[in-house]
């Protein structure tokens, strides 16, 4: 599938659910998954709650050939800070207009979560992300 | 007259600290360009920030009030904010054509002088 004009529909029929638990920590990675040799994803958008705790959350692609769980090595695609016990959803599509896409996978690449806080928190974290493939 | 639909492909985010008052450089806009702003992600990670989207009037480059056109203005405690700049179509929120001088900005303000920490994503074209 080639990229989407305007206001056309988009079937991001992928999608991935998860429970997380970050425990007096400030910081937990969630692996979404290694991106096939040669393909490509686009983020719809994706949802998270933290249970117990306010937190942020990052999406992030690994660069072209990185396949670590770091800032150094990923690359930021959209982000959210929720209160406890608050749902927030975080729309990459916004009805065509935008196109946030992982890197073209090499066989390494893989896309993440980051679950974040200045402090440390324990929390129960729900989640989900739908996508799909672009190539 | 066709309608032009963007795809705002262009995405810059960053973080921060800063007390009562934070100008943030987000670059020169491009001489002969503009910028189109399309969405945004503002957070008060720790407490109480305002974010203002703010472009260079024409031939002025400062982070200043008085240099500056503000296009949009939010307000989030220890949580995030998003932003829509295009609602559909229905709102062109631009900066003036470059003349190779002026940036695009946030001005981040807060009521109280602790120290704080701050974070934002934002999507965007230039045409």
């Amino acid at each position: 599938m080639g990229k989407p004009s305007g206001g056309g529909q988009s079937p991001f029929n992928l999608v991935i659910n998860g429970t997380s638990n970050i425990s007096s920590a400030k910081e937990l990675w969630v692996d979404l998954g290694l991106i096939p040799n040669g393909q490509q994803y686009q983020i719809g958008k994706f949802s998270f709650t933290p249970l117990d705790s306010a937190l942020g959350c990052e999406i992030r692609t690994n660069n072209n050939g990185k396949s670590s769980a770091n800032l150094n090595d990923t690359t930021l695609l959209g982000k959210g800070v929720a209160k406890a016990g608050t749902s927030l959803i975080i729309d990459l599509w916004k009805n065509g207009r935008l196109y946030i896409t992982t890197v073209l996978s090499t066989g390494v690449e893989h896309f993440w979560f980051r679950f974040y806080s200045k402090t440390n928190v324990t929390t129960e974290i729900i989640w989900n992300v739908n996508y799909l493939e672009l190539i | 007259m066709a309608q032009i639909q963007p795809i705002f492909e262009k995405i810059l985010d960053g973080s921060g600290s800063a007390t009562s008052e934070a100008w943030v450089d987000l670059g020169l806009i491009p001489t002969g360009k503009q910028i189109w702003f399309g969405y945004a992600t503002f957070a008060g990670e720790t407490k109480q920030f305002s974010f203002e989207v703010r472009t260079n009037k024409l031939t002025k480059s400062a982070g200043t009030v008085t240099d500056t056109t503000l296009h949009d203005y939010s307000n989030v405690t220890q949580a995030s904010v998003d932003r829509d700049f295009y609602q559909y179509g229905n709102i062109l929120m631009q900066s003036i054509v470059s003349t190779g001088t002026e940036h695009f900005w946030l001005r981040i303000r807060s009521k109280t002088s602790a120290s704080g920490d701050y974070s934002y994503i934002l999507y965007y074209t230039e045409y």
